[in-house]
């Protein structure tokens, strides 16, 4: 349900009761002192609107080289300083277009006291009422019957009561002014907003705060971590190999690879053949019935040369062989008339 | 005159009207940058982590290789340092000391060289009728002399007719410079 609040002059009024576009009902009000006061309970409104009478209005036109709304908005108080009796800051003010000519816009503002107009609000906001609009029935009737505007305003023609539901309809829809601006604007909806932009804002910050905190616990955690892993690798460093330990990480890490290489073609060099790891080897790799007649060994290889029963003997002796080298593969064999089998096997140690 | 200082007016309060909006939305900006910036600061923290773990991973299996060929070729030096006499000395005092001299077949110097910080003298010998513990004992003894020597061929051939070996080696003996 909508209600407008229609003042019909400074002491009475009608509220008109919309349900959708219908009227559903009429309520009278009287103003006592600058507060509208009602005889019944008021119903719940999803949205209302106050007009006031022209009575209540003041109005001067004015021109203007520029014809943005809003520019003439912001023009006015300058333009009306010096005319109205009051200051500035005591009225409330709107515009309506009063046609162009050449490059001049003509506009009539519409104005009224700002404490009045402020005080008819705080009264319909606390009985659950706040206006969305503070308009004027009765100009948005001039404006729309296309009579001239300054004679209509003088003579301060009026609609009918029976035609004051209509137009309020209307007005609802799109008023002809609205006083609710600057100090006393309707911020109701931007209240809401802004407060749930406040909130939905502070829980985002306080989750990335939470994040930063989760993060940094974190990042001091693995960097600890890291230290402690660091100044280990630092100390065996230099257990083993102190020139190393004096470098970073990376470039002890290079040395000590570097020491290896070195180390292992050194063992290489001096060590030569390991013969008896090698015949010890041999010897526990032994299967029965094949005989070796010949050994030949050098640091990268092992030829042993054998007569075997058959070959699955020689096929034992080769996976034997393959328990304790790393290779074994039989480079030569030769079937003996008698089926006996001599072979050479290739064996890398 | 009058519209300009008006138009002024306007933008300054405009101006000002967008500087409190801004605020929140530019301390939230700054959030967000801060967050990506930790995590990418958290993402290298990670990274350096795991590379100190598969180093220190590395360093441990390479540390025991390291202990070990250290070891090796201390003991190698130390031998190569006793190394006087040249390589017919010492295969004499290794199959003297044996009473092996009889198996001894023939014993030829081969050449002598330069290799980094030592010299290295090739010798070829030649063993014959020699059983399998003799064998052994000869194998064991080059190895293990107080010179450093390092088989670096060994050809052992059965005998038909007894159980017996012959052995051809080629040996060198390094010692220091």
């Amino acid at each position: 349900m909508t209600g407008f609040f229609d003042l019909l002059d400074p002491r009475h009024g009608t509220l008109y009761l919309f349900e959708g576009e219908r009227l559903e009902g009429e309520l009278e009000f009287t103003v006592e002192a600058g507060a509208l006061s009602f005889k019944e309970a008021l119903p719940r409104m999803s949205e209302s609107c106050l007009s006031l009478p022209l009575s209540m209005l003041d109005f001067r036109f004015l021109e203007f080289p520029f014809g943005e709304p809003e520019k003439i908005r912001q023009a006015v108080p300058f333009e009306l300083e010096g005319i109205v009796l009051k200051e500035m800051g005591q009225i409330v003010f709107d515009i309506v277009p009063a046609g162009t000519s050449g490059e001049r816009h003509r506009v009539l503002a519409a104005y009224a006291d700002k404490h009045l107009v402020k005080g008819l609000i705080e009264s319909l906001k606390a009985l659950g009422a706040e206006p969305r609009v503070a308009t004027s029935l009765e100009l948005g009737h001039v404006f729309s019957s296309g009579a001239d505007l300054g004679r209509a305003l003088l003579e301060k023609t009026v609609p009918e009561g029976g035609e004051r539901p209509r137009i309020a309809r209307l007005e609802m829809e799109k008023p002809v002014i609205n006083l609710r601006r600057g100090e006393i604007a309707y911020t109701k909806e931007e209240e809401k907003l802004n407060s749930a932009i406040k909130k939905a804002a502070i829980l985002a910050g306080v989750v990335i705060l939470i994040l930063l905190l989760k993060t940094g616990m974190k990042i001091y955690l693995l960097d600890r971590q890291s230290g402690q892993i660091e100044a280990r690798l630092k100390r065996s460093y230099a257990g083993i190999m102190p020139v190393a330990a004096s470098q970073d990480l990376d470039t002890a890490g290079i040395i000590m690879k570097a020491r290896l290489k070195e180390l292992r073609g050194k063992e290489s060099q001096l060590k030569g053949v390991d013969s008896l790891e090698i015949m010890k080897a041999l010897t526990e790799s032994g299967v029965k019935g094949v005989a070796v007649k010949e050994i030949a060994m050098d640091q990268d290889k092992v030829l042993v040369t054998a007569d075997a029963p058959s070959l699955g003997d020689m096929e034992n002796f080769k996976s034997s062989l393959l328990k304790r080298f790393k290779s074994a593969e039989p480079v030569e064999s030769k079937t003996l008339s008698d089926n006996t089998v001599t072979f050479t096997m290739r064996v890398t140690p | 005159m009058k519209l300009e200082l008006l138009r002024k007016k306007l933008e300054l309060n405009r101006l000002d009207l967008k500087d409190k909006r801004l605020l929140p939305a530019a301390a939230f900006v700054v959030l967000v940058i801060l967050l990506i910036l930790f995590y990418r600061w958290e993402a290298s923290a990670e990274r350096r982590l795991a590379g100190l773990k598969s180093g220190e991973k590395e360093f441990y299996s390479l540390k025991q290789d390291y202990i070990r060929l250290k070891a090796a070729t201390d003991e190698l030096d130390r031998r190569a340092a006793l190394s006087q006499g040249g390589v017919v000395k010492s295969i004499n005092d290794v199959f003297g000391s044996m009473g092996l001299m009889s198996k001894l077949a023939s014993l030829k110097p081969m050449e002598t060289k330069n290799e980094d910080e030592f010299i290295r003298e090739d010798a070829e010998i030649s063993v014959k009728n020699a059983d399998l513990n003799e064998m052994l004992n000869i194998l064991y003894r080059l190895e293990n002399a107080h010179a450093l020597i390092a088989i670096r061929n060994v050809d052992i051939r059965t005998s038909f007719s007894a159980p017996t070996v012959d052995m051809r080696l080629v040996i060198s003996e390094y010692r220091k410079k």
